[in-house]
This record gives structure tokens, C-alpha cells and sequence, in this order.
């Protein structure tokens, strides 16, 4: 049958976003120009430079260290293209000295790591599972949480009725799948009972050996529909089949997110991160920091489904 | 007065940003209470679900339509339902079957497009049927909750998107969703 319009044109295509470079975190973690390291994996510091040290092999450490004759007195991962004598010093030093407190992160809100001078704040991030409307929504409030360059994919999967393990990865080879090197978080969701539930996020990668609270969550309390809908009389797992972000939905990521961080100068122009301290290294920044206002995007619409929260009449037609 | 046929229900033709409720840029994520109901062309729109291919209507008939959130578990049928306040401020809610609204109303809204959208949640997963005036248009129609995004790329260019948690496409001769 004809439409009677003028130049019909079938239009199906498929989205393709743009390409995306592959970035790790960065490797330098910045220490106060009085050689006093802050990072946070150290849980120590040094107030003068330490020692000379006799060469080691680079490949040994995987501890942030001191560097005495680094430029700017930085603390440099052995990871980072450094070279190999300063690398060999920089192993020594760990060597010697030990890294206390690498092990335990414990549940610091704000962690970050040898690998990485992002730090990702750990309650927003359970925040934003608390309020998503589905793992697209998630997704966007993660990349918008997060303060480095790469892009967090997501991968949600209903393993039963009952459990659902969100995980949070740098999709390195844009294969849409989770690897496990590539895992950034992961985050379990557990029924605990007819109107209950608990999830806590736990770290891999750059963020491993944090791990959250158990948050508990119960029906009628405030969240998004990606939590509330388990405790629907019709609920259904959703995703045996795993969600995972797919490689073109990430350059609308990347969009979003430097509209996002365009919007929020306050939070995303930092000149420099030199000063800053992370994770425990005297508790000034270990839960004290208010959630960044959200800003204007525009992306966000509406639900076709009625949430009815008033009393109301109601009438049924049928012709 | 009182809603008592499908024909008094208006559906009135609207902007696309207006359709879609995406025409505040403050907000951030979707509006739950969003109760907006009516027809327009949007286009380019993008029907995104996990798992599948997103596809890209570049013109579209898109009906905005509710369900109530919380169905009748044993449902055959979806219902579409009206949210209408009255003159005094008091809200009515309107239940319609979709079969029976889209048998009343899509002949009327029906222009060139090809494409027809349902903007709607459709938490059971039931399945429409195909209306014959469709002719050889497609309709398509989503799984689980169905929300709206204004997506904009790094060149300023808009794109509506509609995220669901399937999309099924009904065509004249078979369903290719």
C-alpha cells in the first residue's frame, strides 16, 4: 500500500559513535613540595628524602615510591616510562623501606592507587546505583563521577532472583566484555527478604582492596527503578543475558560527559592535583566532601508509565 | 464533563521536545512523574536497548502514551491510562485498551511517515496487535520501561532517544525485532 507521500525513504541505520582512544589512568601521584607524600596507598611519608640506593630491577614493585631526584619531588609508579635507573632507585626505595598500608584501603570513601591518580568517590558512585533508572542511566552518572580521562562501561547481570552484579570496567579493547584486567568495581546486589535488600561495591584494578558499607535498601524507600523494580509483585530478572555498554554508546558518553564537566568548572578545572590527599592519610578528606551540584544537560525526558502518588478517580473506556 | 468514549480523549499533536518531555535542559534524568500524553513527528530518534542494535527512525510517528506502573500481574492486554485533571483541580485517571485507542485514533493521526513509535512502558511485555490501517508502516513497540533522552553530539547536533529494555518491530508482512 502506498502512503501517498512523496519520496518515502526507508531509513534504518545503525548508530555508530566516534572513535575513543584507549587511556590508562595516570602514573604520577603528586606529593607537597616538601616531599611529603600524600598518596594514599603509602599511609606513610618521608619529611626528608631518603637515602641513596643501589640499583634493583625495575620490574618488582608495583608500589607508588619516592623518587629523591625527580623533578617536582613527584612519587612515580615503576610503571611509568621513567628511566631505568631512576626506576631502579625508585623499586629500591620501596624495597627498603616497605609500603605500609598498601594492603588494606579498607572503606575509605575516596581511594585511588598506585596505577591511578583518579580518585572516584565511592558514595556517589552507590548513590547513583541507588537512583538509576536502568544501566544507561548508571552508566551516565558513573562517567559523570568519575574524574579521568577513560570511559567506565558497565555490565549488569541478574545471576538469579536474588543477586544482580553490576560491574564497572575500562573497556580497553572495546570488545564490549568484561576482562579481568579491565575491571574497575564491581558492585553485588543481594534480596535479603520479602521487602529487602543489601549491596556493597567492592574495587579491582587500580581501586582493588576497597570495598564499600553493605547499604541496605528496602521497598518504598526513594531509588530508581534499575533497585525498585525488584520489589514489584511482576519482578522479572531483567538481565540473565548481561547488559554491557556497547562500543558506539560510548562516544555519547564521552559527549555527555564533557558537557557535563564544561558545566562544573568548579569541580573538573583543578590546575593541579599537587596537594590534594587522598584516601587515609590523616582523615581531612575521608567523607567530608558534598556531592557536586549536578548540572544542565538536557538529556533527560520522561517515563511513559504512571507512578500514581495522588488519590484520584478513575474511569475505564472501552469504545 | 466526564471522559465516557475513546474520541473525547485528547491527544493533541505536539513539538517533538515538547512530546518527549526533553525541552527543560536542567533536567538531568528522566522525569518519573511525567504524565504527558500526545502525538507528533520526532525525528532523528534512536530506539536503544541492551542487546540490540539501536536503530535510527529519521522521521517518526511517535504516540506518547502511559501504563500504569504497577499492572495487574495477569493482565492479557496493555492499558493505557490518562492521567486528566478537571477544572477544579481533580485528578481522573482514564483507562483505555491500547487495541481499542489505536482502532479510534491512529487513522486519524496517520501521514507519511513509514515508521510508527509507541512511547510507551509495557512492564508485562505484552505484545500489540497490528492495527490493519497501518498499511505497510511499521510500528514499533518496546519491553519494560520506556524512557526519553535528548542526546547531543560534540557538533550540536540533537538526536532523541528512546531506551527501553527491547524494541519489537512490526511490519506488514512479519515481525523483525
Amino acid at each position: 500500500m502506498s502512503l501517498g507521500c512523496a519520496a518515502p525513504k526507508r531509513t534504518h541505520r545503525v548508530r555508530a559513535g566516534p572513535a575513543l582512544g584507549n587511556r590508562w589512568p595516570h602514573t604520577v601521584i603528586p606529593i607537597s613540595r616538601e616531599g611529603r607524600g600524600v598518596g594514599p596507598a603509602l599511609g606513610t611519608s618521608w619529611a626528608t628524602p631518603p637515602p641513596q640506593l643501589t640499583n634493583r630491577p625495575p620490574a618488582l614493585s608495583l608500589h607508588p615510591v619516592f623518587i629523591p631526584n625527580a623533578k617536582d619531588s613527584s612519587l612515580v609508579s615503576p610503571t611509568s616510562t621513567l628511566p631505568r635507573t631512576v626506576l631502579a632507585s625508585t623499586v629500591a626505595v620501596a624495597l627498603l623501606f616497605g609500603v605500609p598500608g598498601c594492603s588494606d584501603r579498607g572503606t575509605d570513601r575516596w581511594v585511588t592507587t598506585e596505577n591511578s591518580a583518579v580518585e572516584i568517590d565511592w558514595d556517589e558512585v552507590a548513590k547513583a546505583y541507588r537512583e538509576a533508572e536502568g544501566p544507561e542511566d548508571f552508566e551516565t552518572r558513573v562517567n559523570e563521577i568519575y574524574e579521568g580521562d577513560e570511559v567506565i562501561s558497565v555490565a549488569v547481570h541478574d545471576q538469579d532472583e536474588r543477586t544482580q552484579v553490576v560491574t564497572g570496567f575500562f573497556d580497553q579493547n572495546e570488545d564490549g566484555s568484561v576482562q579481568d584486567g579491565e575491571k574497575v568495581f564491581t558492585m553485588r546486589r543481594d534480596v535479603t527478604g520479602a521487602d529487602q535488600a543489601q549491596y556493597q561495591i567492592a574495587g579491582h584494578g587500580p581501586y582493588a582492596g576497597y570495598h564499600s558499607p553493605v547499604w541496605d535498601i528496602a521497598a518504598g524507600m526513594f531509588m530508581g527503578s534499575m533497585l525498585s523494580r525488584v520489589f514489584m509483585p511482576s519482578y522479572m530478572p531483567m538481565y540473565t543475558q548481561p547488559y554491557v555498554t556497547s562500543p558506539s554508546r560510548r562516544g555519547g558518553l564521552v559527549s555527555h560527559r564533557n558537557s557535563y564537566r564544561a558545566a562544573n568548572p568548579d569541580k573538573f578545572q583543578r590546575s593541579s592535583k599537587s596537594g590534594r590527599s587522598y584516601g587515609r592519610t590523616g582523615g581531612g578528606f575521608g567523607g567530608g566532601r558534598a556531592a557536586p551540584p549536578r548540572a544542565p544537560r538536557g538529556s533527560g525526558g520522561g517515563r511513559f508509565g504512571i507512578r500514581r502518588t495522588r488519590a484520584r478517580a478513575m474511569i475505564r473506556v472501552v469504545e | 464533563m466526564p471522559i465516557t468514549r475513546i474520541a473525547e480523549i485528547p491527544f493533541p499533536r505536539l513539538a517533538a521536545h515538547v512530546l518527549l518531555h526533553v525541552d527543560d535542559p536542567e533536567r538531568l534524568s528522566p522525569d518519573l512523574t511525567f504524565a504527558g500524553f500526545g502525538h507528533g513527528v520526532v525525528g532523528p530518534l534512536e530506539l536503544a536497548a541492551p542487546r540490540q542494535r539501536s536503530i535510527v527512525l529519521e522521521r517518526a510517528l511517535v504516540l506518547a502514551l502511559h501504563t500504569s506502573e504497577i499492572p495487574p500481574p495477569d493482565a492479557s492486554e496493555i492499558e493505557l491510562e490518562f492521567e486528566l485533571e478537571t477544572e477544579d483541580e481533580q485528578l481522573t485517571s482514564v483507562l483505555v485498551p491500547l487495541d481499542g485507542f489505536l482502532a479510534v485514533k491512529l487513522p486519524t493521526l496517520l501521514g507519511c511517515e513509514r515508521d510508527v513509535v509507541l512511547a510507551l512502558c509495557n512492564p508485562l511485555r505484552l505484545a500489540p496487535a497490528r492495527p490493519a490501517v497501518l498499511g505497510e508502516r511499521t510500528l514499533h513497540y518496546a519491553w519494560g520501561d520506556v524512557l526519553s533522552w535528548l542526546d547531543r553530539d560534540a557538533w550540536g547536533g540533537e538526536q532523541f532517544r528512546l531506551s527501553a529494555d527491547a524494541w519489537h518491530h512490526l511490519g506488514s508482512s512479519r515481525e523483525d525485532g
